[in-house]
C-alpha cells in the first residue's frame, strides 16, 4: 500500500531574493511544487514560522545577513538548532567564505549546518535540497509518519502509549515528540531503531505486510 | 512452606491498577501451583521503610521470595514518592531472598547491593521499563511475570530469565506482525533492560522451608 506523507516544506529566509520571480524561488517551485516553497524576507518572521511548524519536514535556506533590527542568519540558525536537529539548514550567501567571521563559521560547523553555498549557484542549491529531502525520507520520523498515516485520523488522535510515569501519548504526539527531539522523542526514536535492528538481526523482514 | 513477600503500589496515580493486577496475577498462579505457601501482601500504605524493616526480619532467617511491583530508580524502590527499600539502608534485610523487581532501573545499583548482602538472586530492569495498558495490559503483565512463573514451575532462575527474554521476543514479533511496531518497540526495550545476578541454578524447591 502506498502511503502519503506530509509534503516537504522548503523555507527560504532571505531578503535579497525577489518574491515569486527570483530564479532560485522559481526553480525550487518547479522542482518541489510552488506550494512547498515558502519565502520570508524578514528573518524574525521566518524563524517564527519554522519554530511553529517543527512537526513538519522542512529544509531551511537561510541568508546570513539581514537588515538592522532583524535577527542575523546565525541567530536564526542557532535558535532553530536549539529546538531541533531534524531541520536541515543550508546557509546561502553572496559573500565568500573568508568574509564570514570565524566564530560564525565555528557555530555553523558545530551545529551541523548542512552546507554553506553561494546564493547564485542555483543548481548546487537545488541539489543540496534534493539531498536533504532524501535524507528526511530515510529518517525514523519519516518512516513513522508513513506508518501513522496508514491509520484513520480518529486512531491517530486516540491515546496510544503510556509511559511508566503516566504520560499518555497519541500517535500524532509521538511523531511530534520525535520531530521536536524531546527526551521522550529521542527515547522512542532509539527504541524504533533498536527494534528495527533486532528484527533485521533475527531475519524478520515483514512488518504489517 | 514457601514464603513470599509481595510489595505493590496499588495507590500509584498512573500505574496503581497495573501494579495491583500484576500482584493478583502472580498470587493466582502461586495458589494454583504451590500448595503450601504463605504470602505477605504489602500494599501502598505499607510500602514504607518502617514496615519493611519490621516485617522482613520475621521471615529472612530462611529462604524467601520477594516480589516488587512499584516505581523505582537506580538505588531504591519507591512508593508515594519515598523509598521503602534502598541500597545500603535496608537492602541487607533481603539476605536469603530471591528478589524479583519489576520497577525501572533498580538493577543498576540496588540489584548488585542486594547480592553483596546475601540475596541469592536478583531479577530486574537496568533501564526504564514500560507498561502496556488498555487492551495490551494482560500481555504486558504476562511478560512481566513470566520468569517468576517459570521458576515456580521448576526452571532454574537463570533459565527462567532466559525463557522470559524468549517470551518477550515472541510477543515482540506478534506485535510487529499485527501492526503494532511502537508497542513492540516498548517490549524490546523491556527485554533488553532485563538483568539477572546471583546463583544461576537456584531452584524453587530450595525455598520450601519449615
Amino acid at each position: 500500500m502506498k502511503m502519503e506523507s506530509y509534503p516537504l516544506k522548503i523555507v527560504v529566509i532571505h531578503d535579497g531574493l525577489i518574491p515569486k520571480i527570483d530564479p532560485l524561488l522559481v526553480e525550487l517551485g518547479n522542482k518541489f511544487g510552488e506550494e512547498s516553497v515558502i519565502h520570508f524576507e524578514n528573518s524574525n518572521k521566518g524563524l517564527e514560522y519554522v519554530l511553529d511548524n517543527l512537526n513538519q519536514k522542512m529544509v531551511v535556506l537561510l541568508d546570513i545577513n539581514f537588515s538592522h533590527g532583524e535577527l542575523s542568519g546565525i541567530q536564526v540558525f542557532e535558535d532553530i538548532k536549539k529546538r531541533t536537529a531534524l531541520v536541515y539548514v543550508i546557509m546561502i550567501t553572496a559573500r565568500s567564505l573568508n568574509e564570514i567571521s570565524h566564530p560564525d563559521l565555528i557555530t555553523m560547523i558545530n551545529h551541523d549546518a548542512m552546507a554553506i553555498e553561494n546564493v547564485f549557484n542555483y543548481p548546487k542549491i537545488i541539489e543540496l535540497v534534493e539531498k536533504a529531502a532524501h535524507k528526511m525520507e530515510t529518517r525514523v520520523d519519516s518512516a513513522l509518519e508513513q506508518w501513522i498515516n496508514s491509520h484513520s485520523e480518529a486512531d491517530r488522535e486516540r491515546p496510544y502509549l503510556t509511559t511508566r510515569t503516566g504520560k499518555v501519548y497519541t500517535l500524532t504526539q509521538i511523531l511530534d515528540e520525535i520531530r521536536l527531539q524531546t527526551p521522550y522523542g529521542q527515547e522512542m526514536e532509539g527504541n524504533i531503531l533498536m527494534l528495527a535492528i533486532d528484527l533485521l538481526a533475527r531475519g524478520k523482514k515483514e512488518i504489517n505486510d | 512452606m514457601t514464603k513470599f513477600g509481595i510489595a505493590f503500589d496499588n495507590n500509584d496515580v498512573e500505574l496503581g491498577d497495573y501494579f495491583r493486577l500484576s500482584k493478583e496475577d502472580i498470587i493466582s498462579f502461586i495458589a494454583a501451583h504451590c500448595q503450601d505457601h504463605n504470602i505477605i501482601e504489602i500494599p501502598s500504605n505499607q510500602c514504607n521503610q518502617a514496615f519493611i524493616d519490621f516485617t522482613i526480619p520475621q521471615i529472612n532467617a530462611d529462604n524467601f521470595l520477594f516480589l516488587a511491583y512499584s516505581h523505582g530508580n537506580h538505588d531504591s524502590l519507591t512508593a508515594g514518592g519515598a523509598f521503602y527499600i534502598k541500597k545500603e539502608v535496608n537492602s541487607a534485610l533481603f539476605v536469603n531472598s530471591l528478589f524479583y523487581s519489576m520497577s525501572c532501573l533498580s538493577a543498576r545499583e540496588l540489584g548488585s547491593d542486594l547480592i553483596i548482602n546475601g540475596c541469592h538472586a536478583f531479577v530486574g530492569f537496568k533501564e526504564n521499563a514500560n507498561a502496556l495498558l488498555g487492551s495490551f495490559q494482560a500481555l504486558s503483565i504476562e511478560c512481566d511475570n513470566y520468569a517468576i512463573k517459570a521458576f515456580i514451575n521448576g526452571a532454574g532462575i537463570k533459565s527462567a530469565v532466559e525463557q522470559m527474554k524468549a517470551n518477550f521476543t515472541g510477543k515482540i514479533d506478534q506485535l510487529v506482525l499485527s501492526g503494532e511496531p511502537l508497542r513492540a518497540a516498548y517490549l524490546r526495550q523491556n527485554r533488553d533492560a532485563l538483568w539477572f545476578a546471583g546463583v544461576e541454578d537456584l531452584v524453587f524447591t530450595s525455598f520450601n522451608v519449615n
